[in-house]
């Protein structure tokens, strides 16, 4: 009896710690369930080419639509790292032929993400002659 | 048996060591991509929050219903970024730029140099229109005025603004930026669209 007390105890314990040293600065989230959203997801290719990254930033599903001839695109990511996440993306467009838009400057938007929170990262074409997109993401590591 | 001297080479190293350590300290210059990782980050709005704020709010614009009401491109006129902070450096021209250049280029909107008072303007036009008595210039390569050839009148006004706050407790200071921008119909003197920037937050010490 007083073994499974202790480990019962232990096990209560452990669960609390792991709340505390991981739980903290995480967020809750409340999302509608509207049935009437329909929204104009697209296909993306994920080109992983930093791991832990991937592991941190986690891309959900990506969204289009068309206003005033421009496309506006919105890629939906989650924070799945443990503890505030830092990050920079760029978008660069192509026209139909595949040649770079040439907008310059080309700018890191950076942004920050608390633990278990989903953001956003919102786009617009800045021609009607750009109908195709790339988005770099990295971490954003400060200049100490 | 004579001992070597050991004091002599210490004595002629120490100004090797010191080359050595001025060389290290004072690193040749690089260049940077200025919005990356490497741009150093001040406690004003950096040359990257410039950028960023700008083009942000340019994107929102061009993604909003406001111009749909005009016959594209609209004419608009640009009035120079009002600075509404206690810091006299803010790259207002870095943003004024932006903010042209990302309207321009999308199609939906043309500025006018034609006016004085706006940002951009550019005398030529009325000088260009001043050459009719000049014998100098082939007069028929000169710009005629009146009705024919008179320079539009813009529809709308593109006008920004920076705003900012500042909070400390003590230890830590914060300022926070943020860029408004806001659209007017000159015709009916109606603001048509207007939005800010997110935040630029800054913390340091005191």
């Amino acid at each position: 009896m007083k073994s499974v007390l202790s480990s019962d105890w232990m096990r209560l314990a452990l669960l609390s710690l792991l709340v505390l040293l991981c739980g903290c600065k995480a967020t809750n989230t409340v999302s509608s369930r509207h049935p009437g959203v329909r929204p104009n997801a697209i296909d993306v290719s994920y080109k992983v080419d930093n791991a832990f990254l991937a592991l941190e930033l986690k891309v959900i599903s990506a969204y289009e639509e068309v206003v005033n001839g421009l496309i506006n695109a919105q890629i939906n990511v989650r924070n799945e790292g443990a503890g505030e996440l830092r990050y920079m993306w760029q978008v660069v467009w192509f026209n139909k032929s595949g040649m770079q838009v040439p907008i310059e400057p080309v700018t890191w938007t950076r942004e920050f993400l608390a633990e278990r929170q989903d953001g956003t990262i919102l786009f617009t074409a800045p021609t009607r002659d750009a109908v195709d997109w790339r988005v770099t993401l990295r971490k954003w590591e400060r200049k100490e | 048996m004579r001992m070597p001297n050991l004091r002599r080479p210490t004595l002629v190293s120490a100004p090797l060591v010191a080359v050595i350590f001025a060389s290290a300290c004072d690193s040749p210059p690089k260049r940077i991509d200025p919005t990356g990782p490497e741009a150093v980050t001040g406690m004003g709005v950096d040359y990257g929050d410039a950028q960023e704020i700008a083009d942000s709010l340019c994107r929102q614009m061009l993604a909003s219903p406001a111009f749909l009401r005009y016959q594209q491109p609209v004419l608009a006129r640009y009035n120079n970024t009002i600075n509404n902070t206690s810091d006299p450096n803010l790259p207002i021209n870095i943003v004024n730029t932006r903010i042209r250049s990302t309207l321009l280029n999308s199609g939906q909107i043309q500025f006018t140099s034609a006016l004085r008072t706006a940002e951009g303007h550019d005398p030529s036009v009325r000088e260009a229109r001043e050459l009719a008595d000049d014998p100098m210039f082939n007069q028929q390569s000169v710009q005629e005025s009146g009705a024919m050839n008179a320079v539009e009148a813009p529809k709308v006004s593109v006008n920004s603004e920076f705003q900012s706050a500042y909070s400390t407790d003590g230890s830590s200071k914060q300022k926070t930026y943020q860029l408004r921008v806001f659209v007017t119909d000159l015709l009916s003197g109606r603001v048509i669209w207007e939005q800010t920037s997110k935040p630029i937050a800054k913390v340091g010490r005191n």
